[in-house]
């Protein structure tokens, strides 16, 4: 039997809303490719998995119809499973088994694991239990609610802490809110998962910004006796190339912004215009230049990605990249952007760029890529949006001095410990290993509430004997 | 939360709002700014904090109703909430005694160089103000500001309003009679090229305010990252107040001039 493909919002309808693209599987679908799993009694998707989710027995939830159970499995292991059925770059399905066998796909474990979602949440009534929360009558503050905070809070919250989540901007969700367009993660679907999380006892604090609405000095004052800091990656870093400060140029972070956080999304085809021209190139490698790139198709305009490695090498799946060319969203691989070039008014008026080819230099086989000779042309754009990776957000960092840093900007951590050079602080997540994936953020913040679950218990101890 | 408590109308377009705010006032200082959401469907907007209440516990800001936001946001009552409101952001400004200390402001730039007017009167400088306006109903704050100046020079361009002229013509005139060792300098680019060209002595510690035009507040959206020395940085974080001899000028011009907000 094949593998069942998600159902797809047609690219006519894509292109006129922001409406979600890959729609997930009926209730048929669902159960048919539920039972394609073997159930092997040495599964290697679980292993495939960082969060180690029990994917057979979800999946053998599902073959029964039962969506709710198939929920909870899933939420033992990962509180965020609405968001990791979409976004998941699915190692999982890499390990399943059907991949040693000729001509047979691997099991659709990340669409099942959304249908999981869509289909049982609403079924989910009262979650918060009491007497489980703040049973150890300890405090706990997450600094950052994107994935990394969520997941470590919801952890903490079920090793019985007090848990409050600060956070900077007005509604909580951090990068899921104001990184990722709509057509991918619906708000809905976000706002479902924070209710959930808010559900299990846990306080988030909007307008809340750590470093200078409170000190994390301030936070132990208050009695947080440990403090994760999951503040992410997203600073932007400016692209070294001459006429990166012309008018025209901006960073992914405000694009993305500006369109996320609009109120409502239909009234940015009328406010967008004055904002952005009519041919956006976007230079980067990365989700966040497809996001761009989509979200520009969607407001009308021309979009052409400058991309300096071959196609395979964009850091998003297939899928995503398959979606973006349907929806015309231009690739220029093996382009490597020289200069933005100005008008007289200081306006960008394109990018002067260079082909580039694999040379094998040494003869030794060791392929790489460099410019080649003469190949310099220009790409058209009176608008340029700078996609790279983000850095590290300095400003907590340089409110607290004690705060070992990387070379990189990131923060430093003991290994395997996620404890930062200050006792009782830890970090995880982007902010401290800027090339994170989603699964691997969420992953961090499950080690990362463990470990401060063993510190406070350690601590504990200490108090007790000292007594 | 954040409700209203006072509401004034000080000039055309120009609202003068009191918020009650416990957090931000407590850490507050001059120099610092806020961004505030009059409601869920606005964009979020920078405004300096103007003063400080510690006993009522609230900031006041000033802002001109030029864009959608801030219109939203003069359409408020006494008693209304704001829907967001962050802070305090940015560097507070170095205050201490530097002795004579000459402000510089155009138009609604005074709102950002009137909190750090009184923090320098307060600190024992003396305070020389020059305001300037295209015309006397573009003039901000002039009467808070000759509170806390022991001189105070206003120009307008059309002279309906003290000296017909430009700011930078009244420099001369005030390095000539005293020495100045500070200059604060708050208004559009222009004005402050104008301004920092002008200035006779070269070695005078300039420096400059910006408003930052910043959709987050912490420098996440990179909409106002200059060139300071070799590194980029963002006003929202490193400012708004900033060292006008360690900016690229030539870097900072074109991102001013094509700035939206």
């Amino acid at each position: 039997m094949k593998r069942i493909i998600e159902n797809i919002e047609p690219v006519l309808k894509r292109l006129k809303s922001f409406c979600e693209v890959v729609l997930g599987f009926k209730k048929n679908q669902a159960v048919l490719e539920a039972q394609r799993c073997p159930q092997c009694s040495h599964p290697k998707c679980i292993e495939g998995c960082p969060l180690g989710v029990d994917i057979p027995g979800f999946i053998r939830a599902l073959r029964e119809k039962n969506n709710l159970k198939a929920l909870h499995r899933i939420r033992e292991q990962n509180g965020l499973a609405g968001i990791c059925g979409r976004l998941c770059s699915a190692p999982c399905e890499k390990a399943c088994i059907l991949n040693e066998e000729e001509g047979v796909d691997p099991i659709n474990i990340k669409a099942l694991e959304r249908f999981s979602f869509d289909q049982g949440q609403s079924k989910i009534k009262q979650i918060f239990n009491a007497e489980s929360a703040n049973r150890n009558n300890r405090k706990v503050a997450v600094v950052g609610s994107g994935p990394t905070g969520l997941t470590a809070a919801s952890i903490l919250v079920e090793a019985g802490y007090e848990i409050t989540i600060f956070e900077a901007l007005h509604l909580p969700g951090g990068i899921l809110r104001y990184g990722i367009p709509e057509f991918r993660l619906p708000e809905k679907a976000l706002d479902i998962e924070i209710e959930y999380i808010t559900s299990l006892g846990i306080e988030i604090k909007t307008n809340c910004l750590i470093g200078k609405t409170y000190t994390i000095f301030d936070l132990m004052d208050m009695g947080y006796e440990a403090v994760l800091l999951a503040i992410g990656a997203s600073a932007p870093q400016m692209l070294d190339i001459p006429g990166a400060q012309l008018k025209g140029v901006h960073f992914a972070q405000e694009f993305l912004m500006r369109t996320n956080l609009a109120g409502e999304q239909q009234s940015l085809k009328t406010e967008m215009p004055d904002l952005f021209g009519k041919e956006i190139a976007v230079i980067g490698s990365g989700t966040m230049a497809l996001d761009c790139a989509r979200i520009a198709v969607r407001l009308d305009k021309q979009a052409t990605i400058i991309h300096s490695q071959t196609e395979d090498d964009i850091e998003a799946t297939g899928e995503e990249c398959n979606h973006a060319k349907e929806e015309g969203v231009k690739l220029e691989v093996l382009t490597s952007p020289v200069e933005i070039l100005s008008d007289e008014n200081d306006c960008v008026k394109g990018i002067r760029c260079v082909r580039m080819d694999f040379v094998d230099k040494d003869g030794k086989g060791l392929w790489k890529v460099v410019p080649v000779k003469n190949s310099e042309f220009a790409v058209e754009a009176d608008t340029v949006i700078l996609a790279d990776k983000g850095a590290s957000n300095s400003l907590i960092i340089r409110e607290m001095k004690d705060l070992k840093i990387n070379k990189d900007g990131s923060i430093w951590i003991k290994k395997n410990e996620y404890m930062t050079s200050v006792d009782g602080v830890f970090a995880a997540g982007g902010v401290v290993n800027q090339s994170l994936n989603l699964i691997e953020a969420l992953c961090q913040g499950k080690e990362a509430a463990q470990k401060i679950d063993l510190y406070l218990q350690k601590k504990n101890q200490n108090e007790e004997k000292n007594i | 939360m954040h409700k209203i408590v006072s509401k004034q109308i000080i000039g055309e377009n120009l609202k003068r709002i009191e918020i009650v705010a416990p957090v931000i006032c407590k850490k507050a200082q001059p120099g610092h700014f806020v961004m505030i959401a009059p409601d869920d469907k606005s964009a979020r907007i920078a405004l300096a904090i103007v003063e400080i209440n510690l006993s009522k516990e609230t900031i006041t800001l000033i802002f001109k109703e030029d864009d959608s936001s801030t219109k939203k946001l003069g359409s408020l009552w006494i008693g209304d909430s704001v829907f967001a409101l962050l802070g305090p952001l940015g560097r507070p400004s170095e205050i201490k005694e530097f002795g004579n200390v000459l402000c510089i402001g155009y138009e609604t730039g005074v709102v950002s160089l009137l909190p750090i007017c009184r923090a320098l009167h307060k600190s024992s400088n003396k305070v020389i103000s020059v305001l300037g306006a295209k015309t006397k109903r573009n003039l901000c704050l002039e009467p808070q500001i000759h509170l806390c100046s022991q001189e105070a020079y206003v120009m307008s361009e059309d002279g309906s309003i003290g000296k017909r002229g430009y700011i930078s013509d009244s420099l001369e005139k005030i390095f000539s009679e005293q020495k100045i060792d500070r200059i604060y300098v708050a208004g559009p680019f222009s004005v402050i090229q104008d301004v920092l060209i002008s200035v006779p002595e070269r070695k005078v510690p300039k420096k400059i305010l910006i408003n930052p035009m910043t959709i987050d507040g912490f420098g996440i959206c990179g909409c106002d990252l200059i060139k300071i020395k070799d590194r980029y940085a963002s006003i929202s974080v490193e400012g708004p107040e900033l060292d006008a001899d360690q900016i690229d000028f030539s870097f900072l011009k074109t991102k001013m001039k094509n700035s939206r907000k």
